[in-house]
């Protein structure tokens, strides 16, 4: 198995030959996965290829590694791609208005701001319990009180502000012990 | 628990539920209350953090210029030459894997059918000569003068009536000893699809020191046929030929079938 950082840097260097290894490696998967929810093997193509370029971005402005093996790395950074995507049809088939197109490489820029933050939710979230983890998501996705009433079958409005609250300040506490806080603060 | 003001007035402005009033009003608050600002902060962070609103927007526009950058064109292009080869190199194998599987069904298909029809042949031919060869057996009619008993009279009729099961209760349940009796329980084994206990009913008759015990050797070989054992048909076949025995021209035909 090679190392995560050896695609990194082949990836910086823009070596096909360890690229075209990346294909025929992680490709299979990643198309199964396009194909399976609502995709074609164009968009798997599309994904795959932007992930590539995605990660060579990053690594460029700023080189970082991976821990873990590269091909679970990448194959998530594969599906929050596709996620995106499928979010952003979505919105297409449901807003009658016309959407401007935005340029491509702020899109990828936003995706890659997207991954960064995901990596970092799911870095925060997986130190909570499962129910903070549920109610602070909601809160963030301003899903108003009365809904999460309702979902997180809390008795009153009150009742889930306490628990927002509640979680949200174990989650600052995490945050604050967190080595990353300095740069967060900077957000 | 009773949620602090300050976080609750925060908290419906991030999640934009102030009326414009209230956000004026709010932005005041903040500026003079130093404890106010410093949880409006802490807000802010998680709000860039867990919000799907992008506030980061110097990463953002450092990340769309090395998008644009001739770097990435060089890699879109490696990446696009990469993708090329791999679908060329996966339609290959495709292809290959599609002749594979359409030549293994071709040689499946061709093996079955020579597999079934040699089967067949030698089935069938084992089958004719079987067949020939028990037109040439005769079955005795009387079953033995010594003994009384109207059962053992009977059957040949038995025989005749395909109760095999009955024949082989009847003699099963004597102590006879006649060439008679070994032929028919043979032959009743054989009937019902038993070949291993015609078999071994016919080899304990060619040891008897019955008369007709080389006899038995013509049943064995029938034996043989039915079962498709080919070669020790052949066997026997020959050595009813060797030493003359009973039916041995007939033999000399099975033989000459055989081969």
């Amino acid at each position: 198995m090679q190392d995560s950082n050896f695609f990194l840097k082949a990836l910086a260097n823009g070596n096909s030959r360890i690229i075209g290894l990346m294909y025929s490696q992680f490709f299979p998967k990643v198309k199964r996965f396009v194909l399976d929810n609502k995709g074609q093997t164009t968009d798997a193509e599309d994904v795959f290829q932007q992930a590539l370029l995605q990660l060579s971005v990053r690594y460029k402005a700023k080189p970082f590694e991976i821990k873990g093996a590269f091909e679970g790395y990448f194959f998530t950074v594969c599906k929050n791609l596709w996620r995106r995507e499928l979010k952003r049809q979505k919105k297409w088939v449901t807003n009658a208005k016309v959407v401007e197109l935005v340029d491509e490489n702020v899109d990828a820029a936003e995706a890659l701001l997207m991954q960064k933050r995901w990596e970092l939710m799911q870095h925060f979230y997986e130190q909570l319990s499962a129910n903070c983890n549920k109610v602070l998501k909601l809160y963030f996705e301003k899903v108003p009180f009365a809904k999460i009433v309702m979902l997180m079958e809390y008795s009153s409005e009150s009742v889930a502000r306490q628990r927002v609250f509640k979680c949200k300040k174990k989650l600052i506490k995490i945050i604050k012990q967190d080595k990353r806080f300095e740069q967060l603060k900077e957000l | 628990m009773i949620v602090d003001k300050n976080l609750e007035l925060i908290a419906r402005y991030f999640r934009d539920e102030m009326t414009i009033k209230e956000k004026e009003g709010f932005k005041q608050k903040l500026a003079k209350d130093e404890t106010l600002k410093a949880m409006f902060e802490e807000e802010k962070m998680l709000f860039a953090i867990f919000s799907e609103e992008n506030r980061q927007e110097e990463e953002k526009t450092l990340y769309t210029k090395l998008f644009a950058s001739q770097d990435t064109n060089n890699l879109k292009n490696a990446i696009a030459k990469a993708s090329k080869e791999y679908h060329k190199k996966t339609k290959f194998q495709v292809r290959q894997r599609k002749m594979i599987y359409t030549w293994s069904a071709v040689a499946a298909v061709v093996l079955l059918f020579v597999t079934l029809n040699f089967y067949q042949r030698n089935n069938n031919s084992l089958d004719s000569i079987y067949n020939e060869a028990y037109t040439k057996t005769s079955l005795p009619q009387v079953i033995s003068r010594s003994n009384d008993k109207e059962d053992l009279h009977n059957i040949p009729v038995l025989f005749g009536q395909q109760k095999y099961n009955n024949i082989l209760k009847v003699l099963n349940e004597t102590s006879l000893r006649s060439a008679t009796a070994y032929i028919y329980k043979g032959m009743s084994y054989l009937a019902l699809g038993k070949e291993e206990n015609a078999l071994a009913v016919f080899e304990k008759f060619t040891k008897t020191d019955l008369i007709d015990a080389p006899k038995g050797h013509w049943f064995k070989l029938l034996v043989y046929l039915k079962a498709n054992k080919k070669q020790n048909a052949k066997k026997e076949a020959q050595y009813i030929v060797k030493n003359k025995l009973y039916n041995y021209k007939e033999a000399k035909k099975v033989l000459a079938a055989l081969d």
